[in-house]
């Protein structure tokens, strides 16, 4: 699709990859209910950068991936990551020039909408309870992005990943 | 220099596909069981790598540990092994007059289980779900729908394995359901999770049912699943409202399912026939509250189903022990369902020849009439015809 030719595949897989284990790795309870959607910002980040490479179905695989290792029905997540990931993929260029301040607002507004798809989900497979909790991520999300954004753009322009 | 419009498969089909084939996923979730299988094998490694700084934690924390502490827990241990192990010489004691009993009535004996410790991996599951996973998987032979037991009694069953690592739903899950019996009466009930790791529920419980506030639930092995016999609950609260079709049944896991660390897994031994698993359940107790609390369409049908059990003869118990051991499984089942009532009878007169003693026969024959009911009580004993026969 792209004219050049791929560079820094493994750079992408590895950061993906980190994201994944980010997500699993154990918190203390108080901090448990904040754990930022590490794989979600990964995701963004790369379908900003590079929209033809890495979007929805990437989104999708990784999706499926975290619901085997969070061990909830299958799909529930791909479907959550594919829709957040289709509104960044539509609108990259403008996410682009954003600040970084309006980037971390929409990014938040994202994880949002993908814990209430997550939820809803949930909701209508298995009784889940809501409870407010599920929109804690959507601050911690908030207030990482900017790091998040920064290293992995050093990442890219370290690497040249293309 | 980078194009600014590439051609290629637009995002919305993309996204139709991704949307289309998470649906499959989602419909068809319960019968992906082997990809669901092979994918967690292929992530287990993952799992491992997210629980090397818990573990790290650990193993420093018990580093640190001082000779105190070691010492004043050792002096606990010690302890607690001398009352364990005085317990469990009266227990010997127990198990081999049970094992003589069941040989002179000719029903096969109870086999110990295969037991494997297991330790729970820290990572992070899902927040809907009350899930932990552990640290075996299908190379130690754990199967997906395994018994799970802690220290203190069932912690759940096992719903997801992987080569190395295996996912237990907890009985507080509001998708995990035990069947189970009171002690004290043997009264069959059905635990519910609520979604709290401190609660459970019994639902669809006739107000007219005996149980108490205190009264421990085991599993009653009815459900195939888990073996009969290990605590699963107490009862915290009987609540009887009249404006309600049911009683409000609360109970406590014995299980400490909060603090789970190590747990035990177990493998039902293949050589216990169901009429084993089941007999027990049917045994009613001979306590006095128990005929209080008989209904009074208990007492009308129990006179109509004493018919055909009266005319079978106790003494063959010691030969047709095997088929009644065939026969059980099923007929416990029908028991449950209404409509059934003069199969059950039929039934009826073979089956209870495992029973210890004439009186557990009379009761067998009144839960199966007993099945017009919506949650089938079982049967109170009808002692005076009992007496009569013997």
């Amino acid at each position: 699709m792209s004219l050049q030719a791929p560079n820094g595949r493994l750079i992408v897989w590895l950061t993906l990859f980190v994201g994944l284990l980010m997500q699993i790795i154990p918190l203390p309870e108080i901090v448990e209910a904040w754990r930022p959607d590490w794989l979600l910002l990964v995701l963004i980040y790369w379908t900003m950068a590079l929209p033809h490479r890495y979007n929805i179905l990437t989104a999708w695989i990784l999706g499926v991936a975290l619901d085997v290792l969070l061990g909830s029905t299958l799909g529930v997540r791909a479907l959550g990551f594919s829709l957040v990931i289709y509104v960044v993929a539509l609108h990259f260029q403008r996410m682009r020039n954003f600040t970084i301040w309006q980037q971390s607002l929409l990014v938040a507004c994202l994880v949002g909408v993908y814990h209430l798809v997550v939820f809803w989900l949930q909701y209508v497979l298995t009784k889940a309870t809501y409870s407010h909790d599920i929109f804690w991520p959507m601050v911690s999300s908030l207030a990482i992005w900017p790091w998040v954004f920064w290293s992995l753009r050093r990442l890219r322009r370290g690497y040249k990943v293309r | 220099m980078k194009p600014i419009f590439v051609r290629g498969v637009s995002n919305q089909f993309r996204l139709t596909l991704a949307v289309i084939m998470s649906v499959m996923l989602i419909v068809a979730n319960d019968r992906l069981t082997p990809v669901r299988q092979s994918m967690a094998t292929l992530l287990s490694p993952l799992q491992y790598l997210a629980s090397v700084p818990g573990d790290m934690l650990d193993n420093f924390a018990e580093a640190i540990a001082t000779r105190n502490m070691l010492q004043r827990q050792n002096a606990e241990m010690l302890r607690q092994q001398l009352m364990m192990s005085e317990r469990l010489q009266r227990f010997e004691h127990l198990r081999q007059e049970n094992e003589r009993l069941r040989l002179l009535l000719g029903s096969p004996v109870h086999m110990d289980a295969r037991k494997m410790v297991a330790e729970v991996m820290e990572v992070a599951s899902d927040p809907f779900h009350q899930q932990v996973v552990i640290n075996r998987g299908l190379k130690n032979g754990v199967y997906v729908g395994q018994p799970v037991l802690d220290a203190q009694g069932v912690v759940g069953q096992v719903v997801d394995v992987s080569a190395i690592t295996a996912r237990v739903l907890l009985m507080s899950d509001t998708s995990h359901a035990i069947p189970v019996r009171i002690t004290r009466n043997d009264v069959r009930m059905i635990v519910n999770g609520t979604g709290e790791l401190d609660e459970v529920e019994l639902r669809h419980v006739a107000k007219s049912i005996d149980v108490k506030v205190g009264d421990l639930l085991v599993t009653s092995g009815l459900g195939r699943r888990f073996p009969e016999g290990y605590p699963v609950a107490r009862v915290t609260e009987v609540e009887r409202d009249e404006a309600q079709a049911y009683a409000r049944v609360m109970a406590q896991p014995l299980a400490a399912l909060d603090r789970i660390r190590y747990l035990l897994l177990i493998w039902p031994s293949l050589d216990v026939t169901p009429a084993d698993a089941l007999a027990p359940g049917q045994v009613p107790a001979q306590t006095p509250d128990q005929t209080s609390a008989q209904t009074p369409a208990d007492g009308a049908q129990t006179p109509a189903a004493d018919q055909p059990v009266g005319t079978a003869a106790p003494q063959t118990g010691a030969q047709s022990a095997t088929e009644t051991g065939a026969q059980a499984a099923p007929q416990t089942q029908q028991q449950a369902q209404p409509n059934t009532q003069a199969q059950s009878q039929q039934q009826s007169q073979t089956q209870p020849q495992t029973q210890a003693n004439s009186a557990a026969q009379n009761s067998t024959a009144a839960s199966a009439s007993n099945t017009a009911q919506p949650n089938p009580v079982p049967a109170e004993g009808n002692n005076t015809a009992a007496e009569e026969r013997r």
